[in-house]
């Protein structure tokens, strides 16, 4: 296989790797709300909402090919994620002003929330200087068409159940105003 | 305002799955514009009440 061939491919399951990782992180948000009864408040939806932009990001690249921009956008999101986490961070830091929602390996979502974005924005710029993931020859697009496409497609439907039931959610909890900054229950 | 942000990002998700690159993208760039415009009043209003 050619080394062109082979990077190509490395990149390819990268991304596939943090897009995986990104599903996972807005599926265990929703099982803390679901499971826990936790409600997520405005900036917690907002971090949510970081997530599912950095997810477009790595969708577009493997739906449309690789490009500069859809890494772009996938950094907007996290960078987004980041500053709504550290918003969140800041409200909590000082003892004595508590917590929001239950702990999870010893930190709250919200601080994990910035890790994770911090460790995509970290992963993203290294992966998008990779030169050769730009350049696509007829045996790349054979490949593509082969085995990620399929993939692809998956991924794009665990997406979009994941993004309908939080959809779904949201309509539950804040109807068509906005969301109260604390909540103890569903409005609907 | 929330449920239309997630909306946005929906719209955005089925039209990257249908191909449209560059309606896609335009409503990347609004739901983030919108998603910040939300954050920035929420910072705001929230240090309106600390002052």
């Amino acid at each position: 296989m050619p080394w062109n061939t082979k990077v190509k491919l490395i990149t390819i399951f990268c991304n596939i790797f943090e897009l995986a990782g990104v599903i996972i992180v807005l599926s265990m948000a929703f099982a803390f709300q679901i499971i826990l009864h936790e409600l997520p408040c405005p900036l917690c939806l907002l971090q949510r909402v970081g997530f599912f932009l950095i997810a477009i990001g790595f969708l577009m690249n493997l739906h449309f090919g690789f490009r500069l921009y859809h890494y772009a956008m996938t950094i907007l999101g996290a960078l987004f994620t980041a500053f709504v986490a550290l918003r969140q961070i800041s409200l909590h830091v000082i003892p004595g002003t508590g917590f929001y929602g239950s702990p999870f390996l010893g930190y709250r979502l919200y601080t994990w929330s910035f890790i994770i974005s911090t460790i995509i924005i970290f992963f993203t710029t290294i992966l998008f200087c990779i030169n050769q993931q730009y350049l696509a020859t007829n045996k790349d697009k054979k490949i593509l068409k082969t085995y990620i496409t399929p993939l692809t497609h998956a991924l794009f439907s665990v997406f979009v159940v994941v993004l309908f039931l939080n959809i779904i959610t949201v309509f539950l909890e804040c109807g068509f105003g906005s969301c109260p900054s604390n909540p103890t229950h569903y409005l609907f | 305002m929330m449920l239309l942000i997630f909306i946005l990002v929906f719209l955005t998700v089925i039209l990257t799955w249908k191909k449209e690159r560059q309606k896609s993208l335009l409503l990347f760039v609004l739901t983030f514009v919108i998603a910040f415009v939300y954050f920035c009043f929420h910072i705001s209003s929230h240090l309106a009440i600390q002052l």
